[in-house]
């Protein structure tokens, strides 16, 4: 480790390798620095047991974007992403099951079963979607609009950009502020339908699908990856660690240089011409660099690193008022075999997509209503995956290894009650699981917050509700990366869009750097 | 006579504005009105004899100030009166009260928070400086995004820089406004979680929302924007209840040479060759006119009384699309007495402004869950107040009269405890139970109760699954997206065929703005403004 870079990029987290990567590429010298051991942050596994690990980041959030996998060439470095089929199925409390394949024609095949009408609009539905998802991703390739006095002149200009057509446009404007099940029920009767597809886009946030904007987040959620809908959860082969270890080898690959000794860092140096000077770290080491940039939450980055007293006021009450609200519990289960759902088989290919358990959109919502009373829901929405089908690797003892994201969990919530809880809704799904369970993991909200440094635990590190998105995330007037503080950059889930694995925020921030270095 | 230049159908609030503009501009102007008597929602009845009750709508704070001008109301006997403020008695039997005279309201604060009585005026001029930031946006018509005509993209940036041009700070303050939830946007001012929710309910009422939904901050704004007298931030009070403002209205329409005609209501919309040509009344006569302006909301206009074919198909779905949600319920009561609290026992001017039953945060998401999943509250939110305080002629020397706006009482019954005609009176009794936890005399001194669902405010008003707004006031309906994406220009599809009702920008309360805009564009569109 050299005493000087061009860039350090800290928090430890996917963003900041992506965007360590990304400007290593172009020559800069980058120093990446991991907080509590080596870069990856949640991109990570857990340990269960000996010889049992399970991911810590849920498969239900938005997976590496295609570009940054292709410019960063991360297949070279072993990513592999899994698709699935089907992609997701859902289990009411009734047992009875929905299937929905990744490929649209099986899809509506499979909807034909629910409602021949539904089944009948889902093509028109996944153009819709396509069309949305095209422009979105025009919008995820760059930095929010700043929404001020260049307002004006954006404006046309960005409708240029759209290349959608007028009722495009409009269809576009109503759908993202509105409330995600009504935007459903604009296209469908079945209620284990909208449930299958409303349920994960909804992960990590204590958002339910009647709060608008919630079908905005829909929308971006199927803008990641491939334009084809019902494709959104891949997850890698090997668990979120398997994308850690991909971004590590591509960031050193293009020449940047992982601490994983220092333990993170203690402050952001700002110089006295009040720009970004370099970083102090746990260990004592200060590494000089004009540009910072961070992937850590608004809050540790702002007011914890750089320090309330090089921003201006009303800046920092604006950090201060960030909401985070992370509302999701990981559970990790050590099987001593593979679990069956009621009437399959170990060899049924639902077990290698999620498992939705909740299948109503009411179901969806109670879950969603408990965390308002700080309570855990009687009847929560999880998301259960089996890792080790695609990786044996992850139960190396034998048996399987279940990976479970636990719905609206507050913030101090018992390990054992929300396991408990786990465990009830998984027997729904899987009848008899609890006898072949050996060991667990609980991550509640808290454990993450200490874990992984995510404020309330949240993998979102921001709530992405309206008032905190697009232009207004992290906060208004500060949305594309360039913080108040000359050379000090955030990216991260806490900026646009929101958490996941996809690195979109990392690729934007570090494109930022180069627009300002060159 | 059976030709007029223009016909407007429905006379609500919007409707005579809509006629008395058309008539001032020279137009042969007709109303037709459904019922007996004008008003819609805007309407008073004796529920006893010597009982006014101001039937749906209570109170009045966002009528323009320049059509109160524009048609000269003051003489045609608009005469408001400010309550006020607000009452919030706790099951605690503290009280929070906010009053006219801020020293007042600081000193019923300081019970609770010092930090909440500092901040509490602050929060209203920063409301008062963003309210006009949003008011010009309330009487402009709203640009047709994605259009690329010139008129529009100027529209477009007219809107844009109007955004601008308040600065950087008020713009991003005014965009959390618009998304931000009432109760999110609150906390980052004051700590006591009374204050909140009894704040944050006004930006819950009339809509299918809670006070933690997305963008129901904005409505905190509207609270003060009012203005009566010239006076900013009061809800005021119409002497003889809203009934009188209908009639007021339907007095200055009338000077104005409009015609009004009730128990006429309208089975459907003449067209001819594309273009609207007039109504066909029940009972089968045809009225003549060059154009025709609907203040009725825009599913019974377009679905009611067209013929689907008559308009484009993606036009027919969007309306389809429109959502209404009706989410409020109404119960009027003749009292023997005062309602006696336990917060503030006697009487006294609490009594005399807004008695709000929103004491926290947990009820109120309660009161939401409720509804979510098709059962009215059981401890509902509601508005009360007693209009005979304010005009005693409402009711016998002595006597009273309330008015309790309730919410949330959702149109689409879960069916387990039959449907609404069923449950009329369990929601009445849960009503006045809830509010005897507050005032404990209430059962005792009901002399007659009027309660209604929202499905009786549809059956008598003819608004569509009884909401209030003609269609819920969400982020996806306002704007250049009410009633649909392309025609918030109060045009529509048909030719000659304007829409001038809460269903258009800006859409509901009794503010006028649509019944106005709506006229105006029928003024343009024929060649007169």
């Amino acid at each position: 480790m050299r005493d000087s870079y061009d860039v350090c990029a800290i928090g430890g987290g996917p963003d900041a390798l992506v965007a360590a990567a990304y400007l290593a590429e172009s020559g800069r010298s980058v120093l990446v620095v991991g907080e509590q051991g080596r870069p990856g942050g949640v991109a990570a596994n857990v340990e269960i047991a000996p010889g049992f690990q399970f991911p810590v980041f849920p498969e239900t959030l938005p997976s590496v974007d295609p570009t940054v996998g292709h410019d960063l060439d991360l297949g070279r470095h072993g990513l592999e992403l899994v698709a699935s089929d089907p992609v997701l199925t859902a289990v009411g409390s009734d047992g009875a099951t929905f299937s929905l394949p990744r490929d649209p024609e099986r899809a509506r095949l499979a909807i034909a079963g629910l409602s021949a009408g539904d089944a009948a609009r889902f093509p028109e539905f996944v153009a819709e979607l396509g069309a949305f998802g095209g422009f979105l991703r025009k919008l995820l390739e760059q930095p929010p609009l700043q929404l001020d006095a260049e307002l004006p002149d954006a404006i046309p200009a960005a409708f240029a950009v759209l290349g959608l057509g007028a009722k495009r446009v409009n269809a576009l404007l109503r759908a993202l502020p509105m409330p995600l099940t009504d935007y459903l029920n604009d296209w469908f009767e079945s209620d284990a339908l909208k449930a299958a597809l409303a349920g994960p886009a909804l992960t990590g946030t204590r958002l339910g699908h009647r709060a608008p904007g919630t079908a905005g987040l829909f929308l971006h959620y199927h803008a990641f990856g491939d334009p084809e809908p019902a494709a959104w959860i891949r997850p890698a082969r090997g668990g979120s660690a398997a994308v850690g270890r991909a971004l590590r080898g591509a960031a050193e690959a293009a020449g940047a240089h992982l601490d994983s000794e220092s333990g993170g860092v203690r402050r952001i140096v700002v110089g006295s011409g009040s720009g970004a000077a370099g970083v102090a770290l746990l260990d004592g080491t200060v590494i000089r660099c004009d540009i910072v940039l961070s992937d850590a939450a608004p809050g540790t980055t702002l007011l914890g690193w750089t320090g309330a007293g090089q921003l201006p006021p009303d800046f920092v009450h604006e950090v201060q008022n960030i909401r985070y609200r992370g509302t999701a519990a990981r559970v990790g289960l050590a099987l001593s075999s593979l679990p069956e759902l009621a009437g399959g088989t170990q060899d049924d290919p639902r077990l290698g997509g999620v498992v939705q358990i909740g299948a109503r959109m009411d179901d969806l919502e109670r879950a969603a209503d408990a965390w308002k009373y700080g309570r855990i829901a009687e009847e929560p929405l999880v998301f259960a995956s089996l890792p080790s089908v695609h990786d044996s690797e992850l139960a190396r003892g034998g048996g399987a290894t279940l990976a479970a994201t636990v719905q609206s969990v507050p913030q101090d919530a018992d390990p054992g009650a929300v396991l408990e809880a786990t465990l009830s809704a998984l027997e729904r799904a899987f009848p008899g699981i609890r006898a072949l369970v050996t060991e667990s993991r609980v991550l509640t909200p808290g454990t993450l917050e200490r874990g992984f440094g995510l404020i309330e635990g949240s993998f979102h590190q921001g709530e992405p509700a309206l008032d905190q998105f697009y232009s207004l995330r992290p906060v208004p007037g500060f949305a594309r990366h360039r913080m108040p503080v000359p050379g000090l950059y955030l990216a991260g889930p806490g900026t646009y869009p929101y958490g996941g694995l996809h690195g979109v925020s990392g690729r934007n921030a570090a494109r930022a750097v180069e627009e300002d270095l060159s | 006579m059976n030709r007029y230049d223009d016909v407007v159908i429905g006379g609500g609030h919007n409707g005579l504005i809509a006629a008395a503009y058309l008539a001032r501009a020279g137009r042969n102007v007709l109303l037709v009105e459904k019922n007996e008597r004008v008003g819609g929602a805007t309407y008073s009845e004796e529920i006893l004899p010597g009982f006014t009750a101001t039937v749906f709508s209570y109170v009045v704070s966002l009528l323009r100030p320049q059509i109160i001008d524009d048609l000269d109301l003051a003489r045609h006997g608009l005469q408001l009166q400010a309550l006020d403020g607000t009452f919030t008695p706790l099951p605690d039997g503290r009280a929070l009260t906010r009053w006219h005279d801020p020293a007042k309201t600081r000193e019923s604060l300081l019970q609770f928070s010092r930090r909440d009585a500092n901040n509490y005026p602050l929060f209203g001029l920063r409301m008062h400086q963003l309210s006009r930031g949003i008011r010009d946006l309330l009487s402009m018509r709203p640009p047709r995004v994605g259009s690329v005509r010139p008129r529009e993209l100027r529209g477009l940036v007219e809107v844009a820089n109007h955004f601008s041009g308040l600065g950087d700070r008020r713009f991003h303050e005014i965009a959390r406004l618009m998304t931000a939830s009432a109760g999110d946007y609150l906390d980052r001012w004051f700590e006591t979680d009374a204050l909140r929710a009894t704040m944050a309910a006004s930006g819950i009422v009339g809509t299918f929302l809670s006070i933690s939904s997305p963008g129901t901050a904005y409505v905190l704004l509207h609270h003060y924007m009012g203005e009566i007298d010239g006076a900013s931030r009061s809800w005021g009070f119409q002497r003889g209840g809203m009934g009188a403002v209908a009639e007021t209205l339907a007095n200055a329409a009338r000077s104005l040479g409009a015609e009004i005609r009730t128990n006429a209501g309208v089975e459907r919309i003449l067209t001819s060759g594309g273009r609207a040509a007039g109504v066909v009344l029940e009972g089968g006569e045809e009225v003549f006119a060059d154009q025709v302006g609907s203040s009725v909301d825009p599913r019974r206009t377009f679905l009611g009384m067209l013929d689907t074919d008559e308009l484009p198909g993606d036009f027919v779905e969007a309306i389809r699309r429109y959502r209404f949600q009706g989410s409020s319920g109404k119960v009027n009561l003749a009292l023997d007495a005062l309602p006696n609290f336990t917060a503030m026992p006697g009487p006294g001017p609490h009594l005399r402004g807004a008695i709000s039953i929103s004491p926290d945060s947990v009820t109120l998401e309660r009161a939401y869950d409720d509804a979510k999943y098709g059962r009215f509250s059981r401890r509902p939110f509601m508005d009360v107040m007693i209009p005979s305080l304010i005009d005693p002629g409402m009711a016998p020397p002595g006597k009273h009269v309330m008015s309790i706006f309730v919410q949330y009482a959702p149109y689409h019954l879960n069916g387990e405890g039959g449907d609404w005609d069923a449950q009329r009176d369990a929601f009445g009794d849960a009503v006045i139970r809830t509010l005897a936890e507050y005032a404990p005399n209430l059962p005792d001194i009901i002399l007659e109760r009027q309660v209604l669902t929202p499905l009786d405010i549809e059956r008598r008003t003819g608004l569509t699954e009884g909401n209030i707004f003609q269609g819920e006031l969400g982020l996806d309906q306002l704007f250049f997206l009410r009633p649909a994406a392309g025609w918030a220009q109060f045009h529509t599809p048909v030719r000659g065929l304007f829409l001038c009702g809460s269903g258009a920008h800006p859409g509901g309360g009794v503010m006028g703005a649509p019944g106005k805009l709506g006229a105006e564009a029928m003024l343009h569109a024929a060649g007169v403004a």
